[in-house]
């Protein structure tokens, strides 16, 4: 017999679960086979060393304590999960619903922004850029937009003629997120962000009131040349 | 100790009875909980990881149809947990033994004596540790928890012939092992 084929019957024979015909099978083999012999003896010093090692301690209680920490657990997980406070026929019911709500969200994002042609073939030409995971593509798409750039230079601009430039800075940490996506909504933002802005406590109104006002001149000179 | 089948607590669970759940998780804890801690070694990850499975299995109870019995079906969530946590330190570069999981029964053996057990215990987990997923989780199915070739077939969905063949290799590597670390 191969050795191949002795292999399993070699693991009944070390572990002592062979039935008397395999062992025959087995001694058989073994008498012929230096190799097959050697793993047997190799498993059997092995099973050795294996059972003279006591079994590691669990902590005491440990399993006393199990099923209400499960239990805490599991109200811990439903508390997060809505699936779980929503009835399945009332998920199944709205899922349809989402759907659409995200289809219709996607087409009125369309038309708010109104891409020209330019743009939706950059974008395409992004998109099968990063299936083949070329990512430079995404960043040269950013660049040629130019729009965080020209929103964040008309704030720099203003509040530089404003005020200190350290104003400057601080100003540009906390509106971050309006400098970034750079549309004229942003610009608001950044407009209340200014009256707000315990750093502008040092200014005149009649100072707060020019800087609004050339923000929003600003902010409406670019809604011409902003698109997205 | 409560008589009711498996399948009668799993049946009553479904009807609303939550402490049908309490009842199969203090039937099996022990048993899931060493077939993790054998593979996952360390106590904190393995309970983690128990607690998880028992999670698990209460969410997916509801949608079982008694195709295999409860426990086959719930040691091979635990198996998989085990295995997809391997996985992850793998990937995470943390693939270590710490030296306070060792912690054994206070006996009277001699302090050499002692450290030679614990010395072979470590050697042990190493060797248990750097085995093939497939043979690890065979050998401690079989070598640990003693099931049968069959039942452990049905947990790992695989043939009774190829098990056999794992645990022979996963032994005789262990083996190997021993004998080139002693």
């Amino acid at each position: 017999m191969k050795c191949e084929t002795i292999v399993p019957l070699l693991a009944e024979y070390t572990d002592g679960t062979i039935s008397a015909e395999d062992r025959k099978t087995v001694e058989g083999h073994l008498a012929s086979c230096e190799q097959c012999s050697r793993h047997v003896e190799l498993i059997a010093d092995a099973l050795n060393t294996l059972r003279s090692v006591p079994e590691e301690n669990v902590p005491e209680n440990y399993f006393s304590s199990l099923v209400p920490r499960i239990r805490e657990r599991l109200e811990r997980r439903r508390r997060f999960n809505i699936a779980s406070i929503v009835p399945l026929w009332v998920q199944e019911a709205l899922a349809p619903a989402a759907a659409l709500a995200v289809v219709a969200s996607f087409i009125a994002l369309f038309f708010i922004f109104e891409p020209s042609a330019d743009n939706l073939a950059s974008l395409s030409s992004i998109v099968r850029a990063m299936q083949n995971e070329d990512t430079t593509a995404l960043s040269d798409y950013v660049a040629s937009q130019n729009i965080a750039q020209t929103n964040v230079d008309a704030e720099e601009h203003v509040l530089e003629t404003a005020s200190d430039p350290s104003l400057v800075t601080r100003h540009f940490e906390k509106s971050a997120f309006g400098g970034l996506h750079g549309d004229v909504e942003d610009i608001s933002v950044s407009t209340s962000l200014i009256s707000s802005d315990p750093s502008y406590e040092s200014l005149s109104s009649d100072e707060v009131d020019q800087v609004i006002e050339r923000l929003s001149h600003l902010s409406a000179g670019q809604a011409d040349q902003t698109t997205l | 100790m409560d008589e009711r089948s498996d399948l009668e607590l799993i049946k009553e669970f479904k009807e609303g009875k939550e402490q049908a759940f309490n009842q199969l998780v203090l039937r099996y804890q022990e048993r899931i909980y060493w077939v993790v801690r054998r593979l996952i070694s360390d106590h904190d990850q393995a309970d983690d990881i128990v607690q998880d499975v028992f999670v698990k299995a209460y969410h997916a109870l509801k949608s079982f149809k008694g195709d295999s019995s409860f426990y086959t079906w719930v040691y091979r969530i635990a198996v998989n947990l085990s295995l997809n946590e391997i996985r992850r330190r793998k990937v995470h570069r943390t693939f270590s033994i710490d030296e306070s999981d060792f912690q054994y029964e206070s006996d009277e053996a001699h302090p050499l004596e002692k450290l030679e057990k614990e010395e072979r215990a470590q050697l042990i987990k190493k060797a248990i540790e750097c085995l093939p997923e497939k043979q690890k989780k065979v050998f401690v199915l079989r070598y640990y928890e003693e099931l049968p070739y069959e039942e452990i077939a049905k947990i790992l969905k695989t043939s009774v012939g190829g098990l056999k063949a794992n645990y022979f290799h996963a032994v005789r590597k262990i083996g190997a092992y021993l004998k080139h670390e002693m």
